[in-house]
């Protein structure tokens, strides 16, 4: 048994201007003890995706279609109550900026034990012993005084650490981290990444990793989804994605990030990619990523690709890996089938 | 997942041209015409602006052409109900209400609207001076600031009312009244502006206006109070009501203007003691100083969120 | 925080002093004087003067006078005739008009903070275009308009209500009610707005995430961090409240400071309108300075801030 299945997952944002298909039918899986990393630039439907399945979207979003099944219930079809039932127990989040996502007027130990106390119905006194250990898990030196403190008397490495330790206090099967260490300085991400694999090591929990940063991904997941236009363009596991990519748009995004851990870095110069994402008003018929693409052919400009297998486990989504195509890919032309 | 056939001919490189169809492009609007159209748009103030409008024209042509005349009436015919002849009806001395609510309507916007032009220059010197030459300057004056705010406005104007107004000085009530409220209601127009310049202070282009030579002083009417203009304009348009309100305050308390000049403030006062009977004589000034009041509120928030889409909800 | 109280106690008796100050040489400073309108012969005006020590030096007068407020003493009306001590006239009146100024300002408070929250959670349907209206119509309509319209209808016509006189709860309703007008409008504004802003912020989503209950969310996160600028605006409701209440006590007859406060300006009864208007500063600034403090408690960024 799969411990998440997105099938087909479909959601919009109803506006007063019209109806924004922010996530336009992604189908994902993750097993128990994954991790899987969701990449793609702001806008590409990544965060909006996970916040469909922890049921967390603005009030205009809507799922339009789909299903997301976590274990072998269709929580879709939850109801708020019981979604708040799961949530923070079952399935928990990190959220990008420490510095707002932590409430500035309640103490850190109250923030760390509200659910706890709700969710597993423990004590006050059991709720706190159980915060100090946590923090302490986490790293947080001095944590009888750190727990009585606010917000704003932890720094953002600090904070982001009161945030893991919150998210991991009911023991979740799964935590979501929506680019948990994008608001951190270069030093502390290493530090909140070791923290994060080791207690996925220690506490067999699987953890989707939303993230623009393909550093992040290569260092923890196993599993990446490449995400653009509210599609997924590509997907397989970590290495395919890294040293056998099938997709332009996978490239072009590794090809603009500055790799020390790649040879070529020394000798090619950074390449952004050229124009805009999508408008998600009205999608484009055709890939999501064709009119920026320097290999684009005309049935890339009408009608989406469908998935073309590469390996057992890796799919991309590009008519490049057509037999019948014409421009020559990136790749080269072996391999098209 | 097999993988599907598709026409060969489309698997042909797409030109430039192509790419392009997918592009959007917009055309840019100036700030200034942006505003109106959005004003324009904004159904509830353009209507609120109207209304300013209709009354201001009412009130200055009616007291002119009417028959009936603000300060005289006939006896007989005091404390009339409202019928076709007077259409609000008549006071206690027989003088028609409709006029009289018009005549009124004329001092309290005239209140109005110079008591808020002088706090704008007031407020507008106080702040950006304040804020641009910064330093000791701004300590002492932000202080003065806090000890004025922290006083009731309208105590303070009580007190400059009482003292100021001598009796008997026939028409020194306007006057006094115009320097009481300016003297205290630009203490908001000076924190706003202080805000916004020294904000503004801290941007490129202050320091690019300074590197080509520009003086203190040109930065400051050039630069930056231009950039301050749309909350200059909202803060202005606000203190209008304000002054109103606080006009028709005073006039209610006893401050206002004395016999035979009429503000909608004193009419009110005037038909208090006769509520009981003649309830119409409040209704129709009250009626009147809500409905300026709620115009000129309701236009001053569509001028905000015209002139800055992003306070919008 | 000891640091931060004392700095704002100093603070606040620097403006105090400022105040007696600027209202004292006022006074003294403007053409004419109490008994300059008055049908007496010269000689018992100068001996009026005399007697209220109007005669002396302007200096020294401020300097006896500053003595006198120190120990309490406001001085005596000068209108009716020494008979009544400034002091005893506040400490008669003032009780009812705080009975009232507290009802009102629970009563905005209350309905504010209700009606603003129902306006931010419903954003844009019609329970926020309902509060928005109620909002916009307090504001709009000025204080002594609703006390009429209010005593008119309920009191006159209806006679629900009795419509002078301050002794049973009943007497308290519509006077409170229109005071509270502009109050109420205000918070709800304040709270609608703020509450949009925090029901977006990211520690709300994080509460959700946490699977709270939603009254738990509403209050504990969201209420919290809402009333920040209620708090702030505390000081001019109480303002507010104060001065709305010069025409509401003497709309409905209550026998309270205010309507005392505005005969005796209209009587240009000196000493009294000085005494009142020191009174009421001095209660408006510690009104303030307890506002700061409850500020300071309940967001504890704020002491950072002076600690540092």
């Amino acid at each position: 048994m799969k411990l998440l299945q997105i099938i087909n997952l479909h959601t919009s944002f109803f506006t007063h201007i019209g109806e924004v298909k922010a996530v336009r039918g992604i189908s994902l899986e993750l097993s128990h003890g994954g991790v899987l990393g969701i990449v793609g630039e702001s806008g590409c439907g990544k965060s909006v995706s996970m916040l469909s399945v922890t049921g967390l979207l603005a009030e205009t979003g809507k799922i339009t279609e789909g299903q997301v099944i976590f274990e072998d219930r269709d929580i879709t079809k939850y109801t708020d109550k019981q979604m708040a039932r799961l949530r923070g127990n079952e399935i928990s989040m990190i959220f990008q900026d420490p510095m707002t996502s932590l409430n500035p007027l309640l103490s850190i130990g109250s923030q760390l034990t509200e659910h706890l106390i709700k969710h597993k119905r423990v004590t006050r006194g059991e709720a706190r012993k159980r915060a100090l250990d946590m923090l302490r898990l986490v790293g947080i030196p001095d944590a009888e005084k750190r727990i009585n403190q606010y917000p704003h008397e932890f720094s953002g490495g600090m904070r982001q650490r009161a945030m893991i330790a919150a998210s991991l206090i009911c023991r979740p099967k799964l935590i979501i981290a929506d680019e948990p260490t994008t608001a951190l300085d270069v030093t502390i991400q290493a530090q909140i990444l070791d923290l994060m694999k080791d207690l996925r090591a220690r506490l067999d929990t699987s953890i989707i990793l939303i993230t623009h940063d393909l550093g992040v991904v290569a260092d923890i997941c196993s599993r990446v989804a490449v995400m653009y236009g509210g599609l997924i363009v590509e997907l397989g596991p970590a290495r395919d994605i890294f040293y056998h990519s099938r997709h332009p748009y996978t490239l072009g995004l590794m090809k603009s990030v500055p790799n020390p851990r790649t040879k070529s870095a020394a000798k090619e110069k950074l390449k952004p990619i050229d124009g805009q994402p999508p408008d998600l008003f009205k999608p484009p018929p055709g890939c999501p990523f064709a009119p920026r693409c320097d290999y684009a052919m005309k049935i890339c400009l009408r009608a989406p690709s469908p998935f073309y297998k590469i390996s057992e486990e890796h799919d991309s989504a590009c008519f490049l890996n057509d037999r019948n195509a014409s421009v020559t890919a990136p790749w080269g032309k072996e391999g098209q089938s | 997942m097999n993988n599907p056939e598709f026409d060969t001919a489309l698997f042909a490189a797409a030109s430039d041209a192509e790419k392009k169809t997918e592009s959007i492009v917009r055309p840019s609007v100036g700030y200034w015409r942006d505003v109106w159209t959005r004003l324009s748009r904004n159904r509830v103030s353009f209507a609120a602006l109207m209304i300013i409008v209709a009354i201001m024209l009412c009130a200055i042509i009616i007291p002119e052409v009417s028959v009936d005349k603000y300060n005289t009436g006939e006896l007989q015919i005091s404390n009339n109900s409202p019928n076709a002849r007077h259409w609000f009806g008549t006071d206690n001395i027989g003088r028609d209400v409709f006029v009289r609510v018009f005549y009124g309507a004329r001092y309290s916007i005239l209140i109005g609207l110079v008591a808020a032009l002088i706090n704008l220059v007031i407020g507008v010197l106080y702040g950006s001076v304040s804020a641009f030459f910064g330093g000791r300057a701004d300590i002492i004056m932000m202080r003065i600031v806090d000890v004025l705010y922290s006083i009731p406005l309208t105590i303070y104007v009580i007190i400059l009312m009482t003292f100021l107004n001598r009796p008997g000085a026939e028409g020194s009530e306007i006057g006094t009244m115009i320097i009481a409220f300016s003297i205290s209601y630009w203490i908001s127009m000076a924190r706003i502006v202080r805000g916004e310049i020294l904000q503004l202070k801290q941007q490129e282009f202050v320091l690019a206006a300074k590197a080509l030579g520009a003086s203190d002083w040109r930065v400051l009417i050039k630069h930056l109070i231009p950039n301050c203009l749309g909350s200059i304009t909202v803060t202005t348009m606000m203190l209008v009501p304000q002054a109103i309100f606080l006009e028709a305050f005073l006039s209610f308390i006893g401050l206002g203007l004395s016999a035979p000049r009429a503000s909608l403030g004193t009419l009110c006062n005037d038909a208090l003691a006769g509520l009981n009977q003649y309830p119409y004589q409040m209704f129709f000034p009250a009626l009147m100083i809500s409905v300026i009041i709620l115009a000129f509120n309701l236009f001053g928030d569509g001028l905000r969120d015209a002139l800055d889409p992003k306070m919008k909800d | 925080m000891g640091r931060y109280i004392l700095d704002r106690f100093l603070a606040s008796l620097l403006t105090i002093f400022v105040v007696i100050t600027l209202t004292f040489f006022l006074m003294r400073l403007m053409p004419g004087g109490p008994f300059t309108s008055e049908r007496i012969t010269e000689k018992a005006r100068e001996a009026m003067n005399a007697k209220y020590g109007l005669d002396k030096p302007v200096v020294e007068q401020y300097v006896i006078y500053l003595r006198n407020i120190l120990h309490g003493d406001f001085g005596t009306s000068m209108i009716f005739k020494g008979k009544e001590v400034t002091g005893d006239i506040i400490f008669q009146f003032f009780p009812n008009s705080a009975k009232l100024g507290i009802v009102s300002v629970a009563l905005s408070l209350a309905a504010g903070l209700g009606l603003g929250l129902l306006a931010g959670a419903r954003q844009g349907r019609l329970a926020d275009k309902a509060a928005t209206l109620i909002a916009t119509l307090g504001i709009t309509i000025p204080s002594f308009v609703i006390g009429s319209v209010l005593l008119y209808t309920v009191g006159v016509r209806l006679r629900w209500l009795p419509t002078t006189g301050f002794t049973s709860w009943r007497h308290y309703i519509m006077p409170a009610a229109a005071l509270s007008g502009i109050g109420l409008s205000f918070i709800t504004r304040l709270t609608r707005t703020k509450y949009v802003e925090v029901k977006n912020s990211d520690f709300m989503r994080t509460a959700r995430a946490k699977g709270l209950d939603k009254s738990t969310i509403i209050f504990k996160h969201g209420l919290r961090n809402s009333i920040l600028p209620v708090i702030t605006y505390m000081g001019p409701l109480i303002a507010n409240v104060l001065t709305g209440s010069f025409v509401i006590e003497r709309l409905f007859a209550v026998p309270g400071l205010g309507s005392d406060f505005v005969q005796s300006v209209s009587r240009r009864d000196y000493s009294v309108v000085m005494g009142v208007v020191i009174f009421y500063c001095i209660f408006i600034i510690a009104c303030n300075f307890l506002v700061d403090i409850l500020y300071v408690v309940v967001d504890p960024r704020i002491k950072l801030q002076n600690n540092a």
